[in-house]
């Protein structure tokens, strides 16, 4: 058996040195869309391993010529849905209410920087209460209005992210957006110039 | 184009994911009703919004967790692969197993004799051989790279089934 070893393990390392740098590359990106579908840290350090865990182990079929994300994307996609399935819905309730402070703070540990006009990051507050808005819509509705609005894929690259077909995401960007707008109403002045 | 066609075009409009008449249509539309370029500036409002949302980033040593969570799976899969192993060599096989290596992608065969490394031109006819005595081969997960790699004849790959993604080693039966 000492041969299988070696054999194994070799055949094992290829395939992890391989997927160990596209861990190195993607996990930031993958993080913050995650961060952005779960609501919270802890849901989003789960959601992001998990995603890559199965992605690994399905790494046999991944085809080399699509790039990596878009890949990851769709297992992630799943992997969310899947957590949300098994999550009593008690747990997704609480994201519709106001986040602690200190939980603001921490999520957002990007300097305040860029005084910048038009185009820079929004304020701590602003942020939080565009999260909470998000946190509200149905979740199919917030990965679709995510992937287009953070990661900018297409409607082709959303409909397989998401399973489903072009008509469907065109809908539901346009539902996801009309019900994002009305949640943050309130905050027109502020937010919309 | 009306008023209801408009509104429900118009987050598609906003992503530039119309078919070039229907966003010239749009902006046509667009540039002599006031209700339904409101309409367009508050899709487009919502769209700027998530746009400046800030870039989340996980603790420093998140790769580094999910690097150890994978040697799991992989702990994981070699338990598997070595039980299989294990008990198809003390049951219907007789110690029986030849083992084909290089760089990192090998067929794993049981035959007679304890483990000796094959060469790729003997591959074929120590699968032959192999057929006869015994009725299945392991294969390491990526079939179709031994094929490139050893010249492995495609009947032989024909003969696998193609490997089940959730397991990463499978044992596949050669009907031959
Ligand atoms: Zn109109």
């Amino acid at each position: 058996m000492e041969l299988a070893e070696v054999v194994s393990e070799a055949a094992r390392s290829q395939d992890r040195r391989e997927f160990d740098a596209l861990v190195q590359r993607y996990h930031k990106q993958a993080y913050n869309i995650a961060y952005r579908m779960a609501g919270n840290h802890a849901d989003a350090e789960d959601l992001t391993q998990e995603a890559f865990i199965r992605a690994f182990r399905f790494f046999g079929q991944y085809r080399r010529e699509l790039p990596f994300d878009s890949w990851l994307y769709k297992i992630m996609s799943n992997v969310f849905i899947d957590t949300l399935r098994r999550k009593p819905k008690v747990k997704l309730r609480s994201l519709d209410q106001p986040v602690a402070t200190e939980e603001g703070e921490a999520q957002l540990d990007l300097p305040d920087s860029s005084s910048g006009p038009e185009e820079s990051v929004l304020s701590t507050e602003m942020d939080v209460r565009i999260q909470e808005a998000l946190s509200t819509l149905p979740e199919v509705f917030r990965m679709t209005v995510l992937y287009a609005d953070i990661e900018g894929l297409s409607y082709e690259e959303i409909a397989e992210a998401t399973n489903t077909n072009i008509g469907t995401v065109r809908s539901r960007l346009h539902r996801g957006r009309r019900l994002l707008r009305s949640k943050l109403k309130d905050l027109e002045n502020e937010l919309f110039l | 184009m009306n008023c209801r066609r408009v509104m429900n075009l118009i987050s598609a409009y906003v992503d530039g994911e119309l078919a070039g008449t229907e966003m010239l249509a749009i902006r046509r539309h667009l540039s002599e009703c006031p209700e339904c370029c409101q309409e367009y500036e508050s899709v487009r409002q919502v769209k700027q919004a998530l746009s400046r949302l800030r870039t989340v980033f996980p603790r420093n040593d998140l790769a580094a967790a999910i690097a150890r969570r994978l040697d799991e799976v992989q702990v994981a899969t070699y338990q598997k692969f070595y039980s299989r192993a294990i008990g198809f060599l003390h049951g219907k096989l007789s110690p029986v197993a030849a083992a084909l290596a290089a760089s990192g992608v090998a067929l794993m065969f049981m035959t007679a004799g304890g483990i000796d490394g094959l060469a790729p031109q003997t591959l074929r006819s120590s699968v032959a051989a192999l057929g006869q005595r015994t009725r299945e081969v392991a294969f390491l997960r990526d079939v179709s790279k031994s094929q490139s790699q050893f010249g492995v004849t495609p009947d032989l790959v024909a003969a696998s089934k193609r490997p089940d993604p959730s397991s990463e080693l499978q044992f596949v039966s050669l009907t031959r």
